[in-house]
């Protein structure tokens, strides 16, 4: 199985979703700024790499976890990947599509438009973090019900 | 794919396609994609998505966009605003323009 988290730039919040799907981040606390900070590929990705799905690891079952940026245009590529799952007889409960943005606050969205738009790396980042920390126990629900959901298809 | 447990994910089902097979009885397969506003972002995920699944079609990519004339951007508004009628024969006329642009 295939398991997208996507968000709009694939900069934080699907990075730190994968990040605990794939247990580089406690469940039982939320983490500091300095290992949010240090997660692969947190606050690296360009805008022109917006749209490309990056393969982030294996979780523990063997399913593939990938995070991708939308830009915004969600519902087109969203669409795209049904279209071509359809052409290629796919079935669709080989992919799992999990939207990360539906956790994040106000201070990720400043923090990620400094950040990443703007350039301004230092303060973007710090308010990201901040905001990804406010946030995190919506971050690990999330993760949690992606994980039992998982579980459930593998007994299936 | 979809799992109203985890988010809901019902508004993309009824979305319109966004690959279209033109001529299914042709030999050659030939799609239309639309691009939307971010034809970038659609074309990286194009390609991702692809390599994502470990398909390798060789397609040839033709990027018709830049023959669109003010014709298709008024037929476009005016089918959004619900005058059918008025957005087809604009999209004819619009048609018709461009396919005697490349034809002469």
């Amino acid at each position: 199985m295939i398991v997208l988290y996507h968000c709009y730039g694939a900069a934080h919040s699907s990075v730190l979703s994968a990040a605990i799907h794939l247990g580089l981040l406690a469940e039982d606390r939320v983490p500091g700024i300095k290992e949010i900070r240090e997660i692969p590929f947190f606050d690296r990705k360009k805008s022109e790499e917006i749209g490309i799905p990056f393969f982030y690891g294996y979780d523990k079952r063997g399913n593939k976890i990938y995070i991708q940026g939308m830009g915004g245009s969600d519902k087109i590529v969203i669409g795209l990947l049904q279209d071509i799952m359809e052409l290629y007889g796919i079935p669709e409960r080989e992919v799992l599509l999990v939207n990360a943005l539906e956790n994040v606050n106000i201070l990720v969205r400043i923090g990620g438009f400094l950040s990443r738009r703007l350039g301004l790396i230092f303060p973007g980042r710090v308010i990201s973090i901040i905001g990804l920390q406010l946030a995190y126990p919506k971050f690990l629900a999330t993760v949690l019900r992606v994980k039992e959901y998982i579980a459930k298809f593998c007994e299936m | 794919m979809f799992d109203s447990a985890l988010l809901d994910y019902e508004k993309y089902k009824n979305e319109k396609r966004v690959l279209h097979k033109i001529y299914p009885d042709w030999p050659e397969n030939i799609f239309l994609l639309v691009g939307g506003r971010k034809k970038r972002v659609v074309l990286q995920a194009l390609e991702g998505y692809l390599e994502m699944f470990g398909i390798d079609p060789g397609y040839r990519l033709l990027d018709i966009s830049r023959y669109e004339n003010w014709g298709f951007k008024l037929a476009v508004f005016t089918d959004k605003a619900g005058f059918k009628r008025l957005a087809f024969a604009l999209y004819k006329y619009s048609c018709r323009k461009l396919y005697g642009k490349i034809k002469g």
